[in-house]
């Protein structure tokens, strides 16, 4: 009895741990399979699906510098001394230089000197009105879209001015016989007046997101629209009496020989979409003050920006994303006639008009009362000229023609009926181009940053396909300016600022419904804590059964060290335990073997 | 003592220098002063009301009384994004059909003769609301329904429904967060699409709202501290429900005095409702603006006083009288 027992017991053990051993193998094969397919998946369903962008680019793109080049050539009369000629290209290059200070963008001026050739000296020498010579050169020799040419006259010719800019992308200036002061002269109207330096980097350091930067508000930046594939200009003639006054319009005449020329100059640059309406009834909501001594009423410049407000509703909505342009005219009733607009001083303004940044212009037009034995409604016609006159010279600063500072000195030829000058143009696109490209950069730099800033939103490959596009149109904008190609730099600015927009603006580009930790972890909890309780627990079994074992064969293999050293009587008794084992794995041994010894013991 | 006289040189040369920038900094001010006093060119307004059902008329006369006062002080509706359940003014438990009154004593029907809303009813929703903030909306969608503003744009952001610590219902169906606020904020800032932001909350734990802004030129106002409710103002029997919180109660109060050439500035607007009258303690956070509150006039944000510039000279163009087709 005494032998037996034991065996049943050492049998029965060994069924249990037959059963420990699938038990912990099992355990390990539901462990694996959570570990190794239940992880990933869940991981790889759950993520926020990104795609890789070009963040270094960007970076790159945002600390780029942009050079612009521009081509300017300095043509001297024939008599120039070659040691003048020198000399001129020497001063030149200095006044022109952009030095070593460091500004994210600059230009590159590239001069050539020469002396007039035998055609120009024909030209120049025909005595005509400086017009004609303008004119004349500029068939004679065209200077390319973005760069210019500045004549030096002898001190015998027609020009009455220091300086004389014509119409198309020629100077002309009156030789003085001093060289420093002639150079500083041209310099002078290259770059404030053809380039406009300042405004290009203004304009640039502005759109690259230092908006709120106090120095770098520019009057005329704020004034203009930012840039924009389009425009929606509204002609509006408000008349707040057709009972009296039946005022009549030909604005679509007026339209095709006073805003169709400029429109067309620039449709490179926008497109513009025009508009006109008669509205009756609409009048302004301010009282205007009567002037007892001219027997007028008149507005304070206190009171304008309360007229705009009340018509702005009835002008109608708008029906493209474009921001739009509105121009009103508006007739005083035959109570407030004749009404004119006072300005600071208590003047009467000439033009009795306002302008009003980013939204458009206002003018009042005066027309004669009815006399009193009349039959109403008078019927009347508008003048359209000065009121073209005015609206086109609001419509300038709205997309941002330069404003020139007045100089006595130097005579700038007006635009002719397109109202806009070939260098003026060029300046415009050259604006827009900067400020295109650093628009782009500026989202893209945005871009990524909130990307970073916030980490579930969704990137899907459309999005990283716009970014890539408009990095590539930044990249080919800035050649094309390094390069002096204004027109192929612009398209691609425009494509560059198209692509940038259309990837931050994507409607798929929202942030994922934001769940804070706690949330998550409240979902969770129900999911995964039923299932992974009893994984946990049985893996950590496995873990003890595994350590347990460890020791087992320490202590199995100390004894056998032990046995020599402790004498024959321990191996003994242990003889009987090995033969039963001898069928079981080692492994199975060890548990046994230590009961024994313990026993022993 | 010749190194030390080219030092006195150099010293007073840096010297020169500074004033000559300074100089130039004060010109630059001084232009821009007269013109453009408070840096907008334009504003906007987004008002919404998160909720609907009758019990909740309050909120909806809450959201009106705000677009009366902008619209008044000169936002044209195309400037102003409303959104509103809007089952107030027509509902069949409504006894006087197509009003909605901030008092019991119908003194001002704050749905007034033409109310604009854009979005309305079930288009009221948390992803709608981020969408016109951030921009992201669909191609389609008309440009009433578009916060088409710039980075001189002033944008007022009303909110009033029911909230609590950290979150605003939108509709008994979903919530809006104010991380995720303050995540909408933060990309209206990076695209430049506003130039000063005031936002105002009127719900229970307002203020913890603006908690998490953390985009530059935003005030946050809210009606309520954290763990204080806000509370409705009255009753009107005839209605049989609450008509309009406390909050925005004594707001449209203050705002039926301020007028488009008004001078009265923010600071008086902090001190709108105060805890005797309100109960719960309205909030105000202004670390992240810039300027005074007590420089800033009220019409920078509640109305749009625009910036006009008198014309001193125009083009010159030639007669051209001979018929030209039009384009």
């Amino acid at each position: 009895m005494a032998a037996s027992g034991p065996k049943r017991e050492s049998r029965k053990t060994l069924q249990e741990e037959e059963e420990t051993a699938t038990q912990v193998y099992a355990t390990l094969g539901v462990a694996l399979v959570v570990v190794v397919i239940g992880v990933p998946l869940w991981w790889k369903t759950t993520e926020v699906y990104r795609a890789t962008l070009p963040y270094a680019d960007i970076g790159q793109l945002k600390d780029a510098q942009v050079t612009y080049k521009v081509g300017v050539e300095f043509v001297l009369p024939l008599q120039t001394q070659p040691q003048d000629l020198l000399d001129w290209r020497e001063q030149v290059d200095q006044h022109l230089g952009t030095g070593t200070a460091y500004s994210p963008i600059s230009p590159h001026y590239d001069i050539k000197v020469r002396t007039t050739n035998k055609e120009e000296r024909t030209v120049i020498n025909q005595q005509g009105s400086m017009e004609a010579l303008d004119l004349q050169l500029t068939e004679l020799h065209p200077p390319g879209v973005g760069s210019c040419t500045v004549y030096l006259l002898g001190k015998d010719s027609s020009l009455e001015a220091l300086a004389y800019i014509g119409r198309h992308r020629t100077a002309f200036i009156k030789s003085s016989g001093d060289v420093s002061r002639d150079v500083r002269i041209s310099a002078h109207l290259v770059r404030s007046y053809f380039v406009n330096d300042e405004r290009l980097k203004t304009t640039f350091t502005s759109a690259t997101g230092a908006q709120h930067d106090k120095e770098n508000i520019a009057k005329e930046q704020m004034q203009a629209f930012k840039t924009n594939t389009g425009y929606e200009v509204t002609f509006s003639l408000l008349n707040p009496d057709p009972s009296v006054l039946d005022v009549r319009w030909d604005m679509e005449a007026a339209t095709a020989s006073y805003l169709n020329p400029f429109l067309d100059r620039l449709a490179n640059i926008a497109e513009f979409q025009v508009f006109s309406q008669v509205l009756y009834y609409t009048d302004l909501s301010v009282r205007p003050t009567r002037d007892e001594r001219t027997a007028s009423y008149y507005l304070t410049p206190d009171q304008l920006p309360h007229t705009i407000n009340p018509v702005e509703a009835k002008l109608g909505s708008h029906v493209s994303t474009y921001p739009s342009v509105h121009f009103l005219v508006y007739i005083p009733e035959r109570g407030h006639s004749p009404l004119y607009i006072h300005n600071e001083e208590g003047l009467e303004s000439e033009t009795n008009a306002f302008f009003s940044p980013r939204w458009g212009g206002m003018k009042i037009v005066n027309v004669d009362s009815p006399p009193k034995n009349a039959s109403l409604p008078l019927a009347v016609t508008l003048d359209l000229l000065p009121v073209m006159e005015t609206f086109l010279s609001h419509l300038r600063l709205l997309l941002g023609v330069a404003q020139l500072p007045a100089d006595p000195s130097i005579v700038v030829e007006p635009a002719d009926n397109a109202a806009i000058t070939d260098w003026e143009y060029d300046h415009l696109l050259r604006v827009r181009t900067v400020e295109n490209v650093a628009t782009a950069t500026a989202t893209l730099a945005s871009l990524s940053q909130l990307l970073g800033e916030i980490g579930n939103i969704v990137i899907n490959d459309d999005i990283a396909r716009q970014v890539y596009l408009a990095v590539d149109a930044i990249r080919e904008a800035q050649h094309h300016l390094g390069a002096g190609e204004l027109t192929a730099a612009f398209q691609a600015s425009k494509a560059a600022i198209l692509s940038s927009e259309k990837a931050f603006f994507d409607p798929s580009l929202l942030e994922l419904l934001y769940f804070p930790e706690d949330q998550k972890f409240a979902i969770y909890i129900p999911l995964f804590l039923p299932m992974s309780v009893p994984v946990l627990m049985s893996v950590f079994q496995a873990y003890r059964w595994y350590k347990k074992q460890q020791n087992q064969t320490k202590e199995e293999g100390k004894p056998t060290k032990k046995e020599g050293k402790e004498g024959m009587k321990e191996s003994k008794k242990d003889e009987t335990g090995q033969e039963d084992d001898n069928s079981s794995a080692e492994k199975k041994k060890s548990p046994k073997g230590k009961k024994q010894s313990r026993k022993e013991r | 003592m010749a190194a030390h006289s080219t030092r006195n040189w150099a010293g007073l040369a840096f010297l020169g220098f500074l004033f000559v920038s300074v100089a130039a900094v004060s010109n630059v001010e001084d232009q821009v002063g007269g013109f453009f006093k408070s840096g907008h060119t334009n504003n906007w307004a987004v008002l919404v009301c998160t909720s609907r059902f009758w019990f909740n008329y309050r909120h909806i006369a809450n959201t009106l009384s705000v677009y009366r006062s902008v619209k008044r002080l000169g936002i044209p509706d195309s400037q102003i994004i409303l959104m509103l359940a809007d089952d107030m003014a027509c509902n069949p438990r409504n006894p006087r059909p197509a009003t909605v009154f901030n008092n019991a004593n119908q003194h001002i029907n704050v749905y007034g003769d033409d109310v604009e809303v854009d979005y309305r009813g079930y288009e009221v929703t948390v992803e709608n609301f981020i969408r016109v903030l951030t921009g992201r909306l669909p191609p389609s969608t008309p440009r009433s329904k578009r916060l088409l503003t710039d980075d001189r744009s002033n944008v007022l952001v009303y909110m009033t429904g029911h909230g609590g610590e950290g979150f605003l219902k939108f509709q008994d169906a979903e919530e809006i967060s104010n991380v995720e606020l303050a995540d909408a904020f933060q990309q209206m800032w990076q695209k430049n699409r506003y130039h000063e932001l005031l936002f105002m909350i009127d719900t229970c734990q307002a203020v913890s709202m603006y908690h998490k802004f953390y985009s530059p030129n935003v005030i946050g106002i809210g009606s309520a501290q954290v763990g204080e409710d806000s509370l409705s103002h009255h009753v009107d029997p005839s209605i049989g429900v609450y008509i309009i919180d406390r909050y925005t109660y004594y707001l449209l109060e203050f705002l039926e005095t301020v007028r488009p050439d008004s001078k009265k500035t923010l600071a008086d607007l902090f001190r709108v409702c105060p805890k005797r009258v309100c109960v719960s303690t309205p909030g105000v956070r202004t670390d992240l603006f810039t300027r005074d509150p007590g420089s800033v006039l009220i019409t920078d944000f509640f109305g749009s006083v625009r910036n006009v510039e008198i014309t001193t000279e125009t083009v010159t163009l030639q007669r051209n009288d001979t018929p030209q087709t039009c384009r």
